[in-house]
């Protein structure tokens, strides 16, 4: 900035216009524009006190700690899944051989 | 007309898959190993759990939300383990056609399913506060989807399908081709790039701390030992129901059970 500023008043003015309107946008218009002032900015503790001011894409929209909680949780979630589908199996499997036990037992009875 | 000797076998069988249903550590020699690999997963996942959450420091940037990191990548690895457990096991059967071989594709499959859950749950969890988004279909997100959608049609083919010669072997079709997807979702990062951290992949530079980086290294051997815990008992199920399905036709066929 300090240096367009040198250069501009070295040469004469229909020059620096041209290399004004060369420039990236982004640098011509950081020259003419003034950017808006950031909207995280808080406002001052007075007007807290009478107003609420919306953020949209706030920083804080998702608790990190609720996050990792749910994270955590769905872990176990699954691995329990696997495990309680195998202790049903394992109960079914039981069954079917104790009926099958009871069935070989009443068999022989009647031999 | 049932003969002596055929009962008498049939009867032994049923005594040996009724302990096998009913495991503890005095009915059989061959369930301390797998206790021990069981006792060995449950110590790891409390030392795992005293340093992510009390010993880990919070990064700087992500706040505490970045923990997820040690239960994401381990549980990814965990995927891994059971899709490759799922191709050896396929493999075997498609060379051997032995029923252990079988059951031990099965699950690995089936781990895979799970820790593929895993992944697929805590990596948008994460997103959401990283990115601002839970899912976008990066090269590495897009890739482990697909890879997770793999097995978990393995799963349900062998669920819902019957249990014969043909079903058998095309679901070991499937746990071979399934497994070429995986180096893919490794290199995916490196060579269509994507939104995805490359934390350990770039030299393991991303993880500076002392404390951070013995998180992840307990939670790779939690996450392994829980992989090998579960592949474990899975294939213990699946051959047991084997067997219960062979002692069932066995009794059919000496006329003391009913076909239903």
């Amino acid at each position: 900035m300090g240096e367009g500023q040198l250069t501009t008043q070295a040469l004469p003015p229909t020059s620096a216009v041209s290399i004004i309107a060369a420039a990236p946008p982004s640098v011509a218009s950081a020259e003419t524009v003034t950017p808006p002032a950031p909207s995280g900015v808080p406002a001052s503790p007075e007007a807290r006190s009478t107003e609420f001011r919306a953020v949209e894409g706030g920083s804080e929209m998702q608790s990190g700690t609720a996050l990792l909680t749910e994270a955590y949780a769905a872990i176990w979630l699954c691995a329990f899944a696997l495990l309680f589908a195998g202790v049903r199996r394992m109960k079914k499997l039981d069954q079917r051989i104790d009926a099958l036990a009871e069935e070989v037992a009443r068999s022989r009875k009647k031999e | 007309m049932t003969s002596h000797r055929a009962w008498g076998r049939l009867n032994v069988a049923l005594w040996r898959a009724r302990v096998s249903t009913r495991m503890s550590p005095s009915t059989r020699a061959s369930d301390k190993p797998f206790l021990a690999v069981l006792a060995a997963t449950a110590v790891s996942l409390i030392v795992a759990l005293q340093v992510i959450f009390l010993k880990a420091p919070v990064e700087a940037s992500m706040g505490i939300v970045q923990k997820i990191f040690y239960f994401h990548v381990p549980a990814a690895y965990g995927m891994y383990i059971g899709a490759f457990v799922c191709f050896l096991g396929s493999a075997g059967y498609l060379a051997r056609g032995t029923a252990r071989s079988d059951a031990f594709a099965k699950a690995g499959a089936e781990v895979a399913v799970t820790m593929g859950m895993m992944v697929l749950i805590t990596g948008p969890l994460w997103a959401a506060k990283a990115w601002g988004r839970y899912w976008t279909w990066d090269p590495r997100l897009t890739t482990s989807m697909l890879s997770v959608l793999v097995y978990v049609a393995y799963v349900v083919l062998r669920a819902f399908t019957g249990d014969g010669e043909a079903e058998r072997k095309f679901a070991a079709a499937l746990g071979v081709l399934g497994a070429a997807n995986l180096p893919i979702i490794h290199y995916s990062v490196q060579k269509w790039g994507g939104q995805h951290p490359k934390v350990i992949s770039t030299g393991g530079g991303g993880l500076r701390h002392p404390d951070m980086k013995l998180a992840l290294t307990l939670g790779f051997v939690t996450f392994t030992l829980l992989a090998i815990t579960l592949v474990w008992h899975r294939t213990r199920l699946h051959l047991l129901a084997g067997r219960v399905d062979d002692l069932e036709q066995e009794a059919i066929e000496l006329g003391l059970a009913g076909d239903g």
